[in-house]
């Protein structure tokens, strides 16, 4: 079974469970803890960072080296919460709408959730891509753990 | 009509709903009026868009194109008779 397809028959059944939990236990509450770390982390930003050793275009570059394999292992390394939004969303390209009818939140949540999950998947990129040294931080303020 | 000037903290608040197709009217064409004239901003956008098409990808089980180019690339590198990397 290819991963997307896994990623989203976990979805399904999470999805009935919950509805089922929910409808004889209201009100929901949120499984996952509020952290604006998640949501403030930017791949985009960090590939930008003056003493990162660079050249030409970091964003192209790094996105040129990514593997399909290290995607699939950041949206694997996601808490079950985050995942489920990003595959709705970016894999399975539903609407904040229909994220929001199938899993029973407002859509505000989705917003919110869907942000520090993309923060929470590109912080995994970044730290994997600095693990396989596929950039090079030179010395700076974060910059000595490649 | 003059569309609404907003900043890059507010473009940047409004980028994944507009990448996602989330936004219309006023807000969607702040965004793009903003893209147009913030370099910066135009960039943040080009890589996001790009990183949530590689994420699409995931789904088709298509190969991605950076692979395809990946492997034009090693194909110039090592020409017909040269061993191959990791021989």
């Amino acid at each position: 079974m290819p991963r997307s397809a896994f990623w989203v028959f976990r979805i399904r059944t999470n999805t009935f469970l919950s509805q089922r939990r929910a409808s004889s236990v209201r009100p929901r509450t949120e499984s996952l803890p509020a952290s604006d770390a998640d949501e403030a982390f930017s791949l985009f930003d960090r590939l930008h960072q003056p003493f990162l050793l660079w050249w030409g275009n970091p964003e192209v570059e790094l996105l040129n080296v990514l593997l399909r394999a290290d995607l699939e292992r950041a949206v694997d390394a996601l808490p079950e919460d985050f995942r489920t939004v990003v595959v709705l969303a970016d894999l399975q390209g539903f609407t904040y709408r229909q994220i929001a009818e199938a899993l029973d939140v407002p859509i505000g949540t989705v917003r919110s959730r869907l942000a520090r999950a993309r923060g929470r998947l590109q912080k995994e990129l970044w730290e994997h891509a600095v693990d396989a040294g596929r950039v090079r931080p030179g010395p700076g303020p974060s910059g000595g753990s490649a | 009509m003059s569309r609404r000037v907003i900043d890059c903290d507010e473009a940047l608040e409004l980028l994944a709903a507009y990448l996602d197709g989330e936004l219309s009217g006023e807000g969607h064409d702040a965004v793009e009026a903003h893209l147009e004239v913030c370099r910066s901003c135009f960039s943040r956008a080009e890589f996001e868009s790009r990183l949530k098409k590689r994420l699409a990808e995931l789904a088709r089980g298509e190969p991605v194109p950076e692979l395809e180019q990946r492997i034009r690339s090693l194909i110039q590198q090592f020409p017909a008779g040269a061993a191959p990397p990791g021989r």
